[in-house]
């Protein structure tokens, strides 16, 4: 029985539980903050190249998320509102120290990707490895050179999940720019790995 | 040279294209080399971030909540209407203050001095009502004059 509760509360929408945080549910705020908080960070770690600043900025959303959610809008997709948020708090961050906004992931060993066969063949002999290895190194690095807005613009598709006109609305920008930021982005990534 | 399925491209990775189209950009992305490494550029990307598993902060429910409630008090008060209002408050009592004080000006009802006065005045003039039954018409209109011309003298 316990079981199928829990089953249950997993299985809640994302406006089910603000609302049952809202009307003092124990445990809702838990579950919404752990189904976000993995993306949530990824995002802001790789968009800040610094996991302090990261830190800092996932537990200043979460407060924010808190403070206005008087505000939000149960219609609304929570991701979408919560990317606003992370978004503006991010770019409140880079506003006001613009040295993080140059600092790298690199420069903390235990903050490196985890590369080494995530760009492999199937069945990759030594030689495959070594070769792979130094594609996704300098994918990564051809990454990092992209501008803020470019890169944010990945960051944001793959770890929130929400549509490019989604997007576009956190952004404030039409979606063809959108499309037009991401097709400038790889086109240079593809030059600087040949 | 644009091919003019860049941005096809990238919405056929990412499973945004309509169904009509997605079959025959497939088909150009096989075709175009571009396109294809454009797609494993994104596919690359995708991997890395997938792969990308930091260790997450560990962040207490209560203690965020306790940390939003904890907003100090004069910034609770004083913040969004309340403080529009306070500041208004402030405005105008400014003003009566600043109006009050400003020698010769503003109205007579705010000189203090003559206020009391002008009690005295209206005291008068119940008193002399009082008299009245007592008193014949030729004593009422002198009293009478009397106390308007102390009135008129004050103000």
């Amino acid at each position: 029985m316990r079981g199928e509760d829990k089953n249950m509360e997993s299985e809640k929408t994302d406006a089910e539980l603000v609302k049952d945080f809202k009307e003092g549910v124990r445990g809702a705020l838990d579950r919404l903050i752990a189904r976000y908080q993995g993306r949530l960070y990824a995002y802001l770690a790789r968009l800040s190249g610094d996991r302090g600043a990261a830190d800092d900025l996932t537990q200043e959303v979460f407060l924010k998320v808190l403070k206005k959610l008087n505000s939000y809008d149960e219609r609304e997709k929570f991701s979408a509102w919560l990317f606003t948020l992370a978004h503006h708090a991010a770019m409140d961050r880079f506003r006001s120290d613009s040295r993080r906004r140059e600092e790298s992931l690199d420069a903390a060993g235990e903050d490196e990707l985890p590369l080494a066969g995530t760009l492999a063949s199937p069945e990759p002999g030594p030689e495959g490895i070594l070769e792979a290895e130094e594609r996704a190194g300098a994918l990564r690095a051809a990454f990092d050179r992209l501008s803020r807005e470019q890169r944010e613009v990945f960051l944001m598709r793959h770890y929130s999940g929400l549509s490019f006109r989604e997007i576009a609305g956190i952004l404030g920008v039409p979606i063809g720019t959108v499309l037009a930021r991401m097709s400038r982005a790889v086109a240079r990534m593809r030059r600087e790995m040949q | 040279m644009d091919c003019g399925y860049k941005e096809k491209t990238i919405l056929f990775f990412y499973g945004e294209l309509p169904v009509e189209i997605m079959a025959e950009t497939g088909r150009h992305i096989k075709l175009c080399p571009d396109c294809a490494g454009a797609l494993a550029v994104l596919r690359g990307l995708s991997e890395q971030f997938n792969a990308f598993r930091p260790r997450v902060p560990e962040l207490d429910a209560e203690a965020l909540v306790s940390a939003a409630r904890g907003t100090p008090l004069p910034e609770r008060l004083f913040s969004g209407f309340r403080r529009a209002a306070l500041a208004g408050a402030f405005t105008a009592m400014f003003l009566l203050i600043f109006q009050a004080a400003r020698p010769g000006g503003g109205s007579v009802g705010w000189r203090t001095d003559l206020d009391s006065r002008l009690d005295d005045a209206e005291y008068s003039i119940y008193a002399l009502r009082d008299e009245m039954v007592g008193s014949s018409a030729p004593d009422f209109d002198y009293s009478s004059a009397e106390i308007e011309d102390q009135k008129w003298r004050i103000i």
